[in-house]
């Protein structure tokens, strides 16, 4: 009886930790998100709370007329830097999810000679990309020169040489 | 059964190893399906400590007695409760309800739904799970709590009479389970480290986490004290043993990192200082956990088992070590991003409420290794009690009390110095009224009109300042008063729950500066018939009984107790031998009002029929109860979340007006990148 | 402020030099001396139902002070008995007087320091204030606007 259940629970929790290696797709683990606009977002809300504070400190006679106004403008100047920077940062994104769709198209359509052509549009692509997108594109063109090797006629993302499928969509690689 | 419980906390200590690395390589080779392996191995090892604990469970239910623990603290006469107590009445057992709750809180951990700190699960799961690990060997070697018996005894040993109180049922989970909280914070920090997030986040994602191992230390701590005084029979609640003392420590360090936690959100300051804080309180409890169950100083906490004390002091200098190198090594991204208007401001009184918590826990620690000290610097072997204690504690949480008070007054960022004045005039005045009228009600030590002058001005001031935000929301969305009251409550429970713990807090301090100062006490030997008398009160002894329990032999004796000749009613202190357990246990009688309680406990009797009794009058213990319980409530408030709505309203309000921000599209295009140049890595 | 705290200290340590108390005499000894039973109680406070040394410290002192000794001659001759570990406390003399004054000494530090570092702060506040920037007016009114407006649906929600 023991030695039955012991087994049972064993192979029970063994089972149970290895599970998501045989799962198809869907990995609930860890997304990357996006830290920056997170941050800005956590330190927006940190501003309007401080506002918010701020106004009903004065309403309840903790500041002072003369201290709220103060510091009512200056938080407010904050929390506009922080709007702004925001807006940036959309604007940056924006600007290179459009270098993105770029890349892959070029790269879908390149077979062999495709390398030289995706490293001269990127290169144009960069000329011509906003400031803020310039270390993303940096990157990305960084590994893309390193690899080399094919792309995946599917989704464009890149593979190794002896790579036999896709590693992003799982497709057939030529 | 007890086989399988051993062969789970096996398995589980194997699932815990795993997951602890699968989570960092997971992590660090960005495989997705590893980290989720490593996460479904955390749920593994909670279900398998379950399975230990029903087990040990099983076995204490059955009276399996070849068990030793089974054996040593249960018997068959005892109630269904203390038989559930039973898993923590012992070293093994309380070890491994100790695992069971981190594994339970790690598991919370891996399966909330958050917003805010979910790069950090994987390292701080790391962490959560060698700190399991450890536990799991200790359990498996060295502290085995189904570990048998070479025969089989036809009864158990029973609970320890002393033992046998409600708060058995309340205290111990409750401290244990502040002990273990601690660690989520510390193991988010020690995440940040390690990814370098060291922003925000981390200290959002455990702010309920330190709020919820706080509030259980505080439960723990309160429902301790309160079980000593009804049920140690000395007339206090509190006797600075090494014990209580190590629960105070991480208690007043977890309270300071609540407060500092708050200035590193607003102010960007202390990001340093919140890292030791951290580092200290979870090594406090620890250690902690170590004192109570290492047996290297005895009290009535202890259980005699000395084997353990090397591992936890191995463990815990890992720990400090470990994590502060790390600090150090990545102290240049903890620049504080400071800027401050004022002086005066409440930030000020939140770091000089630092200061005294952890002067005051460094206090605690230093009276606590002082004799060792004193031993090997002068060879003479000294003690340090409950004077030191007192003497030296006393004014440090006066101050702190005071500073509570300050703060509700001084608004956050700067306070001009006519507005400081305006707003101390009323609740300074009042409280010198009371001081006033105490002095001429006849308290006259100086100590303590001070200090309940300042009680008394803090209490002023929380309630004003609740007064004048009614008054101000009532003005400015025309609620009627209790409306606007309670709305008030709501709108920022953070802010007012704290309030309601500072009010608690005070009430506390009231009690104990009223029992400590004037407490009185009177022995005597009275025959039946005969009549003492204490302060106003006159008792007379009726009478003694002597009857025969299942387990026990008691002796009890029946006093009326008068006041001006009117008789307010009886009490029966006792005294019992009990069977099983070899030992003999005063049980005081109390009869207690809001103003003071009368403590009775019966001393000892001859044959001719002479009892002795000691009498105590305690003035405002039940304030300390009080206390206790608007303490908790203010915590409760504090913590109870926030409508769950909330984050997508900050979502989809993001995507209408800051613009796609956190909108999903533009993440997605950053992800991209990220995903395809690490899918060429790989 | 920080003055003032410290202010506040000092006459609490004043304060700290007349521990009155109303006890009787035997009470008060005995809260000074620990009972040696080994359960690291005072003598007053030791409630174990097989300690044999309370009840007859309890009674020893009683009877030295029948003898017409003073509290403090009382408590000296513990010592001299039993040895400094007697005392519940420390006596505040020698190397004693570090644990006594330490705590207080570390306080005072912090203070010195959390001043220094407020004030730092506060200068660089200063200096951070101006450096705010003002470029582009009309943009500016744009984003008031908007801050306007997200400050109203914010509600009015705390830190979370």
């Amino acid at each position: 009886m023991t030695v039955f259940a012991v087994i049972v629970l064993t192979a029970a929790a063994f089972a149970f930790i290895a599970y998501p290696f045989f799962k198809q797709r869907g990995y609930s683990a860890v997304s990357t998100g996006d830290q920056k606009s997170r941050e800005l977002l956590s330190r927006r809300d940190t501003t309007y709370s401080m506002l918010k504070e701020l106004e009903f400190d004065y309403q309840s006679g903790i500041l002072t007329e003369e201290d709220y106004r103060d510091l009512e403008a200056r938080y407010k100047r904050k929390a506009i830097s922080i709007l702004k920077d925001a807006d940036d940062l959309e604007k940056g994104s924006e600007a290179e999810e459009g270098i993105e769709a770029e890349i892959r198209r070029l790269r879908r359509t390149g077979t062999k000679q495709a390398g030289d052509e995706v490293e001269q549009a990127v290169a144009k692509l960069r000329r011509v990309g906003k400031n803020q997108a310039g270390d993303q594109v940096e990157e990305a063109v960084s590994k893309l020169r390193q690899t080399r090797g094919k792309f995946c006629p599917q989704c464009g993302t890149a593979a190794k040489a002896d790579d036999r499928f896709c590693a992003s969509c799982g497709a057939k690689l030529r | 059964m007890a086989d399988i419980g051993y062969i789970a906390l096996l398995l589980a200590l194997v699932a815990s190893l795993y997951s602890a690395t699968a989570f960092v390589f997971g992590k660090r080779r960005n495989i997705p399906a590893l980290v989720d392996s490593a996460r479904n191995g955390v749920v593994a090892v909670c279900g398998l400590v379950s399975i230990a604990v029903l087990a040990l469970l099983y076995a204490i239910l059955t009276h399996d007695f070849q068990i030793e623990y089974v054996a040593s603290y249960t018997a068959r006469d005892m109630s269904l409760t203390y038989l559930l107590s039973a898993i923590w009445a012992g070293n093994d057992g309380s070890l491994l309800f100790w695992a069971w709750l981190l594994a339970l809180f790690g598991m919370i951990v891996v399966l909330q739904r958050r917003d805010v700190g979910r790069e950090l699960v994987p390292y701080a799961s790391t962490i959560v799970m060698v700190t399991e690990v450890f536990f799991l060997f200790l359990l498996l070697s060295v502290a085995n709590p189904f570990h048998k018996l070479s025969f089989l005894p036809a009864d158990g040993r029973g609970l320890n009479p002393l033992l046998e109180n409600p708060g058995m049922l309340f205290h111990p989970p409750n401290l244990l389970g502040g002990y273990v909280g601690f660690t989520i914070p510390f193991a988010f920090a020690m995440s940040a480290l390690l990814t370098r997030r060291l922003g925000d986040e981390w200290i959002v994602s455990i702010r309920r986490w330190t709020l919820v191992s706080w509030l259980l230390l505080s439960i723990g701590n309160i429902i301790g004290a309160w079980w000593a005084y009804v049920e140690l029979g000395w007339g206090g609640y509190w006797a600075w043993d090494p014990v209580e003392n190590a629960s105070l420590l991480p208690w007043l360090t977890g309270t300071a990192f609540l407060h500092s936690i708050m200035m590193q959100r607003r102010r960007g300051i202390l990001k340093k200082w919140n890292m030791v804080l951290v580092i200290i309180t979870f090594s406090l409890s620890i250690f902690g956990t170590f004192l109570t169950r290492s047996g290297i100083l005895s009290s009535v906490h202890t259980f005699a088992d000395t084997t353990l004390g090397p591992f936890f002091l191995v463990f815990i200098g890992v720990t400090l070590f470990s994590s502060l190198g790390l600090l150090y090594y990545r102290s240049e991204l903890l620049n504080s991003e400071a800027e401050m208007e004022s002086l005066v401001s409440r930030e000020s009184t939140f770091l000089m409420n630092n200061l005294f918590l952890v002067g005051a826990a460094f206090a605690v620690f230093l009276g606590e290794i002082f004799p060792l000290i004193s031993e090997a610097v002068r060879g003479v072997k000294i003690t340090v009690g409950a004077p030191f204690y007192n003497q030296v504690n006393g004014p440090i949480f006066l101050a702190i009390i005071f500073l509570a008070g300050v703060c509700a007054l001084i608004g956050w960022r700067r306070s001009s110095v006519s507005n400081l004045m305006r707003n101390f005039l009323w609740p300074l005045a009042i409280a010198l009224v009371i001081g006033s009228a105490l002095i001429i009600l006849g308290v006259r030590q100086p100590y303590a009109v001070f200090a309940f002058t300042v009680c008394a001005f803090v209490l002023t001031t929380i309630l004003y300042e609740w007064f004048r935000g009614t008054r101000a929301r009532r003005r400015m969305r025309g609620d009627n008063y209790l409306k606007a009251f309670f709305g008030l409550l709501g709108a920022n429970r953070p802010r007012y729950g704290g309030y309601t713990v500072h009010i608690g807090l005070v009430l506390i301090a009231i009690g104990v500066i009223g029992s400590s100062f004037y407490n009185v006490e009177k022995e005597a030997t009275l025959l039946p018939g005969e009549s003492m008398s204490i302060k106003n009160y006159t008792l007379t002894y009726e009478n003694k009984d002597t009857f025969q329990t299942e387990t026990r032999q008691v002796d009890s004796a029946t006093l009326s107790v008068f006041n001006g000749g009117k008789l307010l009613g009886k009490i029966v202190p006792s005294k019992y031998y009990s069977v099983s357990y070899e030992q003999s246990v005063t049980e005081v009688a109390i009869r207690s009002t809001p103003a003071e309680d009368l403590y009775a406990i019966l001393i000892g009797w001859d044959d001719a029929g002479a009892t002795s009794f000691k009498i105590l009058v305690n003035p405002l213990v039940s304030w300390i109860w009080i206390g206790g319980i608007v303490l908790v409530l203010g915590g409760l408030i504090a913590f109870w979340p926030e409508r769950r709505k909330l984050p997508v309203e900050i979502r989809v309000e993001a995507r209408e007006t800051v613009g796609s921000v956190s909108n999903k599209k533009s993440g997605n295009g950053i992800n991209k990148v990220r995903s395809s140049s690490e899918a060429r890595r790989g | 402020m920080v003055r003032k705290m410290l202010g506040a200290v000092f006459v609490l340590l004043a304060l700290l030099a007349t521990p009155a108390s109303a006890a009787s005499p035997l009470t008060n000894v005995s809260q000074q001396l620990i009972c040696q039973c080994g359960c690291n109680m005072t003598v007053a406070n030791c409630t174990h139902q097989d300690c044999m040394s309370a009840p007859a410290m309890r009674t020893l002192i009683q009877q030295k002070l029948d003898q017409g000794l003073s509290e403090e001659q009382v408590v000296q001759y513990f010592v001299t008995e039993y040895g400094e570990q007697v005392l519940a406390s420390p006596p505040k003399k020698g190397l004693n007087l570090v644990a006594w004054i330490l705590p207080f000494a570390v306080i005072i530090a912090g203070a010195i320091i959390v001043y220094l570092a407020l004030k730092k702060w506060v200068f660089q506040g200063r200096t951070s204030q101006v450096e705010v920037k003002t470029e582009a007016e009309e943009d500016d009114e744009k984003y008031r606007l908007r801050l306007e407006q997200e400050l109203k649906q914010f509600g009015e929600r705390g830190y979370r």
